[in-house]
């Protein structure tokens, strides 16, 4: 039998006359169940309590932790997402730029290629235009020693035929005077 | 050995002969024997063209006219004072080629009129 059947039982088996009788109460047992409520409390409170609160305090820690986790990382999307954003739109003005820029020096080089078919075109324009003047320059000695060969031919011819004494007379008459 | 004579002095020594009177033809016999003696018979043409420019510096003038017909005697005074000549000598060459006009030879000058002449200028003129 239990320790606490035999206290029970030898209780019972005493006379009773106060007040916790009266009520119905049996104040050792009151007292014995009070000291076995304050072990009771003092054994969770010494070694349950510690353990359950630890692990408790880790679990806690732990959401604590793992929701600062999630925040950072949620703040950290964020400014990975503003980064991102931040690139995207400098990647659009590079891009944009780089458009402008490449627009622009195909204008200068089509500008330049036009500016440079023009100076050619002109300077051939010049040459040939000089060639031409040559050639006409040319033309104009030939047609004039071609002149002058057919004057002097014919000259000769009509003077050899039509040349006489008399006439030669007048000829050096006029040339003596002349040279006089 | 005797230095040898110029030139010059030749022309002047055959020049003063010939204007003091002595005959022309002993003069110049004696002129080819001194150039044949001398071994200078190459200077003939040269001599005679100093003897002339001597006789011209004299008024003696002996010119060579080039012409297409003979000259007339008028031409002749004429061409006779256009050179300057107190006493003109004329030694005449007549050839058709040369058209008409007439070319003198004097020493020192030459006027070329003839025809064949002004025709090789106006084709000279080709540029």
């Amino acid at each position: 039998m239990s320790i606490l059947a035999q206290f029970a039982n030898a209780e019972a088996a005493a006379p009773s006359g106060d007040v916790f009788s009266a009520l119905g109460i049996d104040w050792k047992m009151l007292v014995f169940q009070l000291v076995a409520f304050v072990v009771l409390v003092w054994l969770l409170g010494k070694f349950v309590y510690p353990s359950l609160m630890k692990a408790v305090d880790k679990r806690q820690a732990d959401i604590e932790s793992s929701a600062k986790a999630a925040d950072n990382a949620r703040q950290q999307a964020g400014k990975t997402k503003e980064e991102v954003e931040k690139l995207l739109s400098q990647a659009k003005r590079d891009a944009s730029d780089i458009l402008a820029t490449a627009k622009e020096e195909a204008n200068a080089t089509v500008e330049a290629a036009s500016a440079k078919a023009k100076t050619r075109a002109e300077h051939i324009v010049a040459e040939a235009h000089e060639e031409l003047q040559k050639d006409v320059v040319a033309a104009r000695k030939a047609l004039h020693n071609e002149t002058l060969e057919l004057v002097a031919m014919a000259t000769e011819k009509v003077v050899g035929k039509t040349m006489n004494a008399k006439l030669d007379k007048e000829v050096i008459s006029a040339a003596v005077k002349e040279t006089k | 050995m005797a230095a040898r004579l110029s030139r010059r002095k030749i022309a002047l020594n055959v020049t003063q002969r010939l204007l003091a009177g002595e005959k022309q033809t002993a003069v110049m016999k004696e002129v080819a024997a001194f150039l044949i003696d001398a071994g200078r018979t190459r200077e003939m043409d040269l001599l005679i063209r100093d003897i002339e420019g001597e006789l011209a510096a004299e008024g003696i003038v002996v010119a060579d006219v080039l012409s297409a017909y003979p000259l007339a005697d008028e031409l002749k005074k004429e061409v006779g004072k256009l050179v300057g000549a107190k006493d003109l000598q004329l030694r005449e060459t007549v050839d058709a080629q040369v058209l008409g006009g007439m070319r003198i030879n004097v020493p020192g000058k030459r006027y070329d009129g003839t025809l064949r002449h002004k025709l090789a200028a106006l084709k000279a003129k080709q540029i």
